[in-house]
């Protein structure tokens, strides 16, 4: 199955959106010791990788997948996790130090 | 008195001290980097004077990002129940003072900023709540006085959160009086 790398419509609106297995490329080079390089090609080699280029790409969307989400997402006990949603249902009120704290900002803004 | 998207060339980062060298190490060397990266965003508080090189030093700053909790089982029945999963929260990833303008107020000024940009931006994507991971017992403190609730223990830091609703009322029934 044949279709074009990507739409005019596409490439304006996602250059980097991923259609099956087509995807738009961005260029990165890079500098690095000849010893890692060496060693890197054989790792490449080994896992069956046509090139090192494929082996770094392959890393970086393993590991920038990791980071990422270590970063910013938790996973957490069922009860905890059920605690929460119920308190974000049934939210109360600010209480009266945040309250104060907004009142404060607004005056400070005044000024 | 107005909070400003970090940047490096206008910006003085090394001069900025509040104490704790892991926030100072942030706003030095990866706050910028991680807004480049579409990470998270920084926002300060510039002096009002420039320094010698023509740069302002920080007052105070914040940074936020969007983040999520998922549980850790997740039955059929309750998944159906959830628009959005994971579930989406902003995470007030870091806030800090300079030493300089300690007990002046700043702290909770930063903290209704904060609140108030990530009460911005829910208004386009739709969050349950804000999160946060104290660094320390003084930070839990500081929130806790605010009204954060404990969520749990992760890394060792203690995690709270404040509901979006809860910001809803605050900014729905006073935002508008000035």
């Amino acid at each position: 199955m044949s279709r074009p790398l990507y739409t005019a419509l596409q490439y304006g609106m996602f250059p980097y959106v991923i259609q099956g297995d087509e995807m738009a490329t961005a260029r990165f080079d890079m500098r690095l010791d000849e010893e890692i390089k060496a060693k890197a090609e054989k790792a490449a080699a080994l896992l069956g990788l046509k090139s090192l280029t494929e082996y770094v790409v392959k890393l970086m969307e393993k590991d920038s997948s990791r980071v990422i989400s270590e970063y910013s997402g938790v996973v957490v006990e069922d009860d905890v996790f059920d605690r929460f949603m119920q308190a974000c249902e049934q939210a109360g009120k600010p209480n009266s130090a945040l309250v104060g704290a907004l009142d404060f900002t607004r005056e400070q803004e005044a000024e | 008195m107005e909070f400003v998207e970090l940047s490096k060339s206008v910006h003085d980062r090394s001069s900025f001290d509040c104490g704790e060298p892991e926030l100072d190490r942030f706003i030095r060397f990866y706050a910028a980097k991680h807004m480049k990266a579409g990470i998270s965003t920084t926002m300060l508080l510039p002096d009002s004077v420039p320094l010698p090189d023509g740069k302002y030093s920080v007052r105070a700053f914040y940074t936020i990002a969007p983040g999520s909790i998922s549980r850790k089982t997740l039955p059929a029945e309750l998944a159906a129940k959830l628009p959005y999963y994971p579930v989406p929260v902003y995470l007030l990833a870091q806030m800090a003072v300079h030493k300089k303008y300690h007990n002046t107020g700043l702290g909770k000024i930063t903290l209704i900023k904060a609140l108030e940009h990530i009460w911005a931006v829910n208004a386009h994507m739709r969050a349950y709540a804000v999160t946060v991971y104290c660094l320390n017992r003084q930070a839990e403190q500081f929130y806790l006085k605010y009204g954060f609730e404990y969520l749990h223990k992760h890394d060792g830091r203690t995690g709270l959160f404040l509901p979006m609703n809860t910001l809803a009322q605050l900014f729905g029934h006073t935002g508008t009086e000035n």
